[in-house]
């Protein structure tokens, strides 16, 4: 009898001891964790749209996890949606930014985790894939050996791993929740599309020169052709 | 003196965790693809071997023997919590590659062999020393394997450059880990045949030991009767 007892107490207070000096630990180390996870995903944010300084989150009827994104001016830059597909050996998470304009085109794309075979799937999160996504919209996001019109190179070894990503991207672009987001976002507020890549600016600039001056009669020829795609 | 350095270069060389007594092995190749995965995870293991050591050798009089081993898994836990604690921190970029590896720390065998066969026997600093011993033993070798691994298998080092044009992926993948510990382990193997075979010649074997199994482990020590 008395030995049980001596063996309860002692695995008690070795627990009580051990749950005492972890809780301490715990809220001493708390801030510190979540301040680094804060500072990993500002720079995760930074690095793919450079121009947004705030970031919004919102709920778009039950879509994926969307921030809006407004710069130093509160302009409303882009979204930045995160999402996940099925690879080849497991989930892959990434995170897009898109730009406001009717028909989106992708920003930036970054993979946040993966598990594919490193030295061929793991290749996805190089930035010699990912940058062939710079501004393409959603009918241009194919692998080039599955569509004529595609603009992606799948990566050697890893057509899967390619493949998966391209069709998820592809599928998150041609929502039609994100074509209503947008549009109800563009009449509520007259949103002017900002020219986001400097390489594309000479391009885009006079184009939203008149944007910015005549809000109403871009939002009625957008919404022409969201009609069109809403019918079809 | 004697004895400590004694004990402690037994868990270095002697009776090294993971190349001789082939222990904690599935940390050794799962945490070895880059050297800097391999550093943390040797001081990691090190450091809760160490202090889960001293504790377990403090408090061996006091657990009761029927349930030492749940008390041994508690206190491993909770230094095991400190430590991920710690890192998530101050490391945030070694808790990412290690992930789900320090928590795993726990089911670690080494620490529990230790814990079991040498702490709960011994007083604290003899168990302090093994279990520096014991993870520097372990740190040597998960550091060789990792260097050797990211070397051939991503062509780098540490954090530089690659200077391998075509490095072989196979050295980080599960293959290459079993490869590479397989190739390490077999050095030692053969280091360690020749130092045994330098210690016979001294040693002058009685007549009787020629043939015997146990020859190159007892080197005569068992005393022969009649």
């Amino acid at each position: 009898m008395r030995e049980d007892l001596k063996m309860i107490l002692v695995l008690f207070f070795v627990c009580i001891i051990s749950a005492i000096s972890l809780s301490f630990l715990y809220t001493y180390t708390k801030p510190k964790i979540e301040k680094n996870l804060f500072a990993k995903e500002l720079k995760l944010k930074s690095e793919i749209i450079p121009q947004a300084e705030e970031f919004k989150k919102i709920n778009v009827e039950n879509f994926y996890d969307i921030e809006e994104c407004y710069d130093k001016e509160k302009n409303f830059v882009g979204i930045l949606i995160k999402s996940s597909c099925k690879g080849y050996a497991g989930e892959i998470e990434y995170i897009v930014a898109i730009t406001t304009e009717s028909v989106p085109r992708i920003i930036n794309l970054k993979i946040i985790s993966h598990k594919e075979t490193p030295g061929l799937g793991a290749n996805v999160q190089k930035e010699n894939f990912l940058s062939k996504f710079k501004l393409k919209s959603a009918n241009e996001i194919f692998l080039k050996k599955d569509n004529i019109n595609g603009k992606i190179d799948a990566i050697s070894g890893a057509t899967i791993t390619s493949r998966a990503i391209t069709n998820s991207v592809r599928e998150l672009l041609s929502k039609d929740e994100l074509y209503r987001y947008l549009k109800n976002k563009r009449e509520e507020s007259y949103i002017s599309v900002v020219p986001l890549i400097k390489t594309q600016q000479s391009v885009l600039k006079p184009k939203t020169k008149i944007i910015e001056k005549q809000n109403i009669t871009i939002s009625t020829q957008t919404l022409t052709s969201e009609e069109q795609k809403e019918e079809r | 003196m004697k004895k400590i350095l004694q004990i402690f270069f037994n868990g270095l060389i002697k009776e090294n965790p993971v190349l001789i007594m082939m222990i904690g092995l599935c940390p050794f190749l799962a945490c070895s693809t880059t050297a800097n995965d391999a550093i943390g995870m040797g001081i990691a293991a090190t450091f809760v071997l160490t202090c889960s050591n001293i504790i377990i050798s403090v408090f061996r009089k006091i657990i009761p023997n029927n349930i030492r081993i749940p008390v041994f898994i508690v206190i491993i836990a909770t230094f095991t919590t400190i430590v991920d604690y710690l890192i998530k921190a101050y490391f945030p970029s070694l808790s990412e590659s290690l992930g789900v590896f320090i928590p795993l720390i726990v089911v670690n065998c080494i620490i529990l062999a230790r814990a079991e066969a040498f702490a709960s026997k011994n007083n604290v600093l003899y168990s302090l020393i093994d279990g520096l011993g014991m993870g520097a033993g372990f740190f040597i070798a998960i550091a060789v394997l990792g260097i050797i691994r990211q070397i051939f298998g991503s062509g780098t080092i540490f954090n530089s450059k690659e200077f391998l044009q075509n490095p072989a992926v196979i050295m980080i993948l599960p293959p290459g880990g079993f490869l590479a510990a397989g190739l390490v382990i077999t050095l030692v193997k053969y280091i360690e045949n020749k130092f045994n075979k330098r210690q016979k010649v001294i040693s002058n074997l009685p007549s009787l030991c020629e043939g015997c199994v146990l020859k190159s482990k007892c080197v005569g020590n068992i005393k022969l009767k009649g």
